[in-house]
């Protein structure tokens, strides 16, 4: 059963064994796990339940479909940084690039000193799992494109090693609209992957519902009230309740602190929204003399791993016109001028590992605040990797590199990249972005130092439980959404466990 | 096991949301899916005149596709994406819009404000706002030109001016990974 905001006019109440709030890596894992386990699992999810033959490459359609607030969501700091999540059925799993990585070793090793239960060897049939579930995979050649085989000669050129992506993914053939939802059905999203076998089970979805606050009764979470969205004027609609006896709490590490910190959670160890990580990123618009067509083939085919040990990680990463055109750091005719050549471009990115980390609070004026600022290592990371990336597309060729600085919009060659040191002394000036928002609800092995225990247990509120990418003890480094999928993997056995023994 | 998935949305999304769906062809925009893009944000007179303004100014001038049409499409997106924002950033932006309309007088530029300014100018100032050390009005422009960048460069004439023709490209993915996927043909006469 879905249902839809039109439905909530009659049927305002719900129960379940367990509810699940969100339907991303997250929540569809755990939901699904639950009801092939025989739970009657419920779904709340925000966003609509859009199937993949509505995808379509329009970006004023996909934005207002499957993002949070239209894309219009910050992170407060210096500089700046926008940020997306999903909001729709698959969260963040249908709009992302569809990188499957496990977090490097030394990531895993660091977690294991958190617990063994965060390790490797406890974590790895859990991958297994995930990545079998999800089709993890090399891409097939014949679903690159002309930009992944510069960035491919690219790396060769520099000497740098290039590591092929895994992707989960079946029989993608490189149609390149990973970001407004795959058209071909070949990305496996939690919307095509995990929720179908969710719902084949007879797990039930309430979609278009916003989730307000927890129902607390007796010290223990028994459910959620939730208000349906009118789609015309985007107003809150009628109330809904539902009630659990355990309530998953999955919207992502921005708005899984918003929800709970309304209702003082956290209190031991005081670190409910904070270690807020987000893995900043900055865009490297090459132009070619020659047309690439970048839009013609898989984006993010692979990355440039040879710095990945000081926290660098380079990509290809193709937009459509209008995103591209959003970004753009001119407007009027000279965006004109330069989108003229489109055709001619390569847009890649550095990734750079946070080596600090931020806060998610709530403002009086019930919107999320999260906060972060790039540090010096960490604006250092980027300068070095917007050089040398910009140096890879100066010896391939490339006519001139568009820079993610407000001050340096454009180098036309090598040596006008030295004055990137000069110019650039305050993070101020970086343009950055990310869609990796990790680690405010961080799980751990004792309530004074983490929010969940290793079953993804609010410490301080029975019934109570996280699933997302909010459960990081660190960053990881790489895309994310695999690990959270092992961790809900791992949230969904301790709650059947739980059960079995009660 | 695609297949099968393909089936579970036609039975439990499809048909109730979809009565109509054959009506468009995949990928198109609009598709019938039961979905419903909201209504334009609410501005005032005078903020749908700084929008207007602002739209000319930031817009690309001909030979760039520029008509009296597109820009009320551009127009009608940017509002439409103005419902989907948080009611806080929403809001912030309409009064965005006011504050960068009377710019040229906070900024000893002119007593007109910017819609009043022509294309040129407007644009030369918008362009030095983002450049100059004022963060606050740089962080407004680039947040409204991200905006109505994005909604320009969305526009049918737009794609087909600069060479990109995003649906042929992917209704031939899209029949591609079905044949890819389909069963062997069975070979008549069998293989000996």
């Amino acid at each position: 059963m879905i249902l839809a905001h039109a439905d909530y006019a009659r049927e305002r109440s719900f129960s379940a064994d367990v509810l699940v709030v969100g339907t991303g890596a997250g929540g569809a894992v755990v939901g699904t796990e639950l009801a092939e386990s025989g739970h009657d699992v419920l779904f709340v999810e925000e966003g609509s339940w859009i199937s993949t033959d509505s995808f379509n490459p329009y970006t004023t359609e996909s934005i207002p479909r499957l993002y949070r607030d239209g894309a219009a969501t910050v992170i407060f700091g210096n500089p700046p940084i926008p940020y997306v999540e999903g909001r729709c059925v698959g969260g963040s799993t249908t709009i992302n690039g569809g990188m499957a990585y496990r977090p490097p070793e030394r990531v895993l090793d660091e977690w294991s000193e958190i617990s063994p239960d965060l390790g490797a060897k406890a974590l790895g049939p859990l991958f297994e799992r995930v990545e079998k579930r999800v089709r993890v995979s090399p891409q097939l050649p014949e679903s690159l494109g002309e930009d992944n085989r510069i960035m491919r000669e690219g790396a060769r050129k520099m000497g740098w090693s290039y590591t092929v992506n895994q992707r989960n993914q079946e029989a993608c053939v490189g149609a390149n609209n990973c970001g407004f939802g795959c058209p071909t059905g070949a990305k496996q999203s939690t919307l095509v992957s995990y929720m179908p076998r969710a719902m084949a089970a007879g797990a039930r979805c309430l979609t278009e519902l916003r989730v307000e606050r927890l129902l607390i009764e007796g010290g223990r979470a028994v459910g959620v009230v939730a208000r349906a969205v009118d789609p015309r004027t985007r107003r809150p609609g009628p109330e809904v309740r539902v009630r659990a006896r355990a309530v998953v709490v999955a919207c992502g590490a921005v708005q899984t602190p918003f929800l709970l910190l309304q209702h003082g959670l956290g209190r031991p160890s005081r670190q409910l929204g904070k270690n807020f990580l987000c893995h900043p990123n900055a865009k490297v618009v090459a132009i070619y003399p020659h047309d690439v067509r970048g839009w013609r083939g898989v984006s993010q085919s692979a990355q440039i791993r040879h710095f990945h040990d000081d926290g660098i990680l380079m990509a290809e990463n193709f937009v459509t016109p209008s995103v591209l055109g959003a970004y753009l750091p001119v407007h009027g005719d000279r965006a004109w001028e330069l989108m003229q050549r489109y055709n001619q471009m390569v847009v890649s990115g550095v990734l750079v590992e946070d080596s600090s980390s931020g806060t998610v609070s709530r403002s009086m004026l019930g919107a999320p605040i999260p906060r972060y600022d790039i540090t010096p290592l960490d604006h250092r990371r980027f300068l070095r990797g917007v050089k040398l990336l910009a140096e890879m597309h100066f010896a391939m060729g490339a006519e001139s590199v568009l820079l993610p600085f407000f001050n340096q919009h454009e180098a036309h060659s090598v040596d006008e990249l030295s004055k990137i040191d000069e110019l650039q002394r305050d993070p101020s000036t970086l343009e950055l972005f990310t869609p990796h928002l990790m680690g405010t609800a961080r799980m751990g092995a004792r309530p004074e130092s983490s929010v969940v225990d290793l079953s993804g247990r609010v410490w301080d509120l029975p019934g109570l439980y996280v699933a997302d990418a909010s459960l990081f003890p660190t960053a990881i480094g790489v895309n994310p959404q695999i690990t959270i999928m092992a961790l809900a993997t791992r949230v969904a056995e301790r709650i059947e466990l739980q059960r079995m023994a009660a | 096991m695609n297949d099968e998935r393909g089936a579970f949305e036609d039975s439990h999304v499809r048909r109730r949301k979809l009565p109509t769906r054959d009506a468009r062809a995949p990928l198109a925009r609009h598709p019938d899916d039961g979905w419903q893009l909201a209504e334009p944000y609410p501005l005032s007179t005078a903020r749908l005149r700084a929008l207007r303004g602002i739209i000319v100014a930031l817009c690309p001038a001909a030979p760039a596709p520029s008509s009296p049409e597109l820009f009320a499409r551009v127009e009608l997106h940017v509002r439409c994406f103005m419902r989907y924002m948080h009611p806080l950033a929403a809001w912030g932006l309409s009064l965005c819009l006011l504050l960068l309309d009377w710019a040229p007088r906070f900024l000893f530029v002119s007593v007109r404000r910017l819609h009043a300014l022509g294309r040129a100018r407007a644009s030369r100032l918008l362009a030095d706002m983002v450049g100059g050390r004022v963060a606050l009005l740089r962080t407004l422009v680039v947040a409204v030109r991200g905006l109505v960048m994005s909604a320009y460069f969305d526009q049918d004439e737009v794609h087909a001016a600069i060479g990109y023709a995003p649906l042929p490209f992917l209704r031939e993915r899209v029949e591609r990974r079905r044949l890819l996927l389909a069963p062997a043909p069975v070979r008549l006469g069998g293989a000996r």
